[in-house]
């Protein structure tokens, strides 16, 4: 992990703006992070986009479906065509989610979470050893948010995520929303959770807005602007680990560039000012 | 309960309106699921992964949406909770053909206006492109795709858009060209 670069502030790529990336607003991001499975069995226009944007930026390629936290293993159809992908790609390291999204052959379509036991402890540990023989560039494993918290814990988030990066020999893409979060919707400490998580594992950030309910439960809905109270943890966060880099996630409601590239600004002035990042 | 059972069961119970109702409902079934005690909470997440799911089907087929209002929603939660979940790196635009057949089936039934069939087939055809990796497409329409579009954006009843035969040609994007692409060719343009 000590090898991968500085990479400083970028942002997730959404189509949407490829034209503002590939012409003269491109400079207001430092690196892209890609969603895998998005170019993956993609049509030749989308894999010439794929290589417009490796021309002008580190690109990591972020995968949702590979489904590390599976009882029954891995998918090694979709495993196949991901390492091509990062092959193709040749990232310093690539991400996926601490999680689960498959099993009995049933998909869920979305990321649910493991139960904070040793037995998905020892699951993600050989399920990354299975990934590692298709990809050997070092892996980081996302937190997630949950809504509900799988039968079976046997202790708690920050622990967990502690001793599966440890015993798995995973970097930590920490997202910041996600923290935040979960903290309140589950009623903890973001600052408790950084004292026992493994912060000198970060690698990379993700942060993005979030949406709240009227009984006050936090969405990470992907569609809102950086709020203050994720901007602040974002610079707690910073100021506590050695993050390379951080990705504002927009999903849905997509602003123009320029907005996007103030919020990322706003970013790389909080990594220089701790001097983190160039 | 290991893992394996426990992730099953949590699929199930998110996927499965049967498998929840089952719980839920049989009372003396509690003691034996560790999902028992969490109802509201799978409920929630059931109602989410459907929510998820309309979602992109709405921005894949947005002028169907436009024109059916509430109904896509409705009609797109009852296709949910009745057929089975999508699966593999094309999920959404499984999920969209899907749903887009079902549409189809209940117009020919007289739901909706008889023009929602072409509109259906104009918004499915990229999907298509894209899983089968088909450089064109060829369709012909009895009414312009641009008269419906312009219809419900005026927020007109499509049942009265003019009769104006015409072949779609699709085409995928080359060079720098990103997308799939489209051309009416009749003689009611010129």
């Amino acid at each position: 992990m000590n090898k991968i670069p500085r990479l400083g502030s970028g942002v997730g790529y959404r189509d949407f703006w490829f034209q503002d990336l590939i012409e003269t607003k491109g400079e207001a991001t430092d690196f892209l992070e890609i969603t895998a499975d998005h170019f993956l069995d993609a049509p030749p226009w989308k894999i010439r986009e794929l290589d417009a944007l490796a021309e002008r930026f580190p690109l990591i390629p972020h995968a949702i479906d590979l489904s590390i936290g599976s009882a029954d293993g891995l998918d090694e159809v979709y495993l196949a065509k991901l390492a091509a992908l990062v092959a193709k790609i040749n990232p310093p390291y690539w991400s996926e989610h601490l999680a689960f999204t498959k099993i009995g052959g049933r998909e869920l379509g979305h990321l649910a979470p493991l139960p904070f036991s040793e037995e998905a402890i020892e699951i993600v540990v050989k399920n990354v050893e299975r990934a590692k023989e298709f990809i050997s560039i070092p892996l980081i494993l996302e937190n997630i948010t949950y809504g509900i918290e799988m039968p079976g814990g046997e202790m708690d988030e920050g622990t967990f995520i502690n001793q599966a990066l440890e015993a798995s020999d995973c970097g930590w893409l920490l997202d910041v929303t996600n923290l935040y979060v979960n903290s309140v919707n589950h009623g903890w400490d973001p600052q408790d959770f950084m004292d026992v998580a493994p912060m000198q594992k970060v690698v990379q950030l993700h942060y993005v807005g979030f949406s709240e309910r009227k009984d006050g439960y936090l969405i990470d809905n992907h569609g809102s602007d950086v709020n203050p109270e994720i901007r602040n943890l974002l610079k707690d966060v910073l100021e506590r680990s050695s993050a390379k880099g951080a990705i504002l996630e927009r999903d849905e409601n997509l602003p123009s560039f320029d907005k996007i590239a103030k919020e990322l600004s706003l970013t790389r002035e909080i990594g220089r000012s701790i001097g983190i990042w160039d | 309960m290991g893992l394996k059972e426990t992730q099953s069961q949590f699929v199930k119970l998110s996927l499965d309106d049967f498998e929840r109702r089952k719980l839920y409902a049989n009372r003396s079934a509690h003691s034996t699921s560790s999902f028992a005690p969490l109802e509201k909470e799978i409920q929630t997440q059931a109602r989410s992964l459907i929510n998820k799911r309309l979602g992109v089907v709405r921005k894949i087929l947005w002028g169907t949406n436009s024109f059916l209002g509430k109904e896509f929603s409705i009609r797109f939660r009852q296709f949910a909770l009745s057929s089975t979940e999508p699966k593999g790196l094309n999920r959404h635009r499984l999920d969209a053909l899907a749903f887009a057949d079902n549409l189809t089936e209940r117009t020919k039934q007289r739901a909706y206006p008889k023009p929602l069939l072409e509109l259906l087939s104009h918004e499915t055809i990229p999907v298509r492109m894209w899983m089968g990796n088909r450089r064109f497409a060829l369709r012909f329409h009895k009414h312009r795709p641009h008269d419906l579009y312009r219809m419900i954006e005026g927020g007109e009843c499509i049942s009265k858009v003019p009769r104006k035969p015409v072949l779609m040609l699709w085409w995928q994007g080359k060079g720098k060209k990103r997308g799939y692409f489209w051309r009416e060719l009749s003689p009611w343009l010129y």
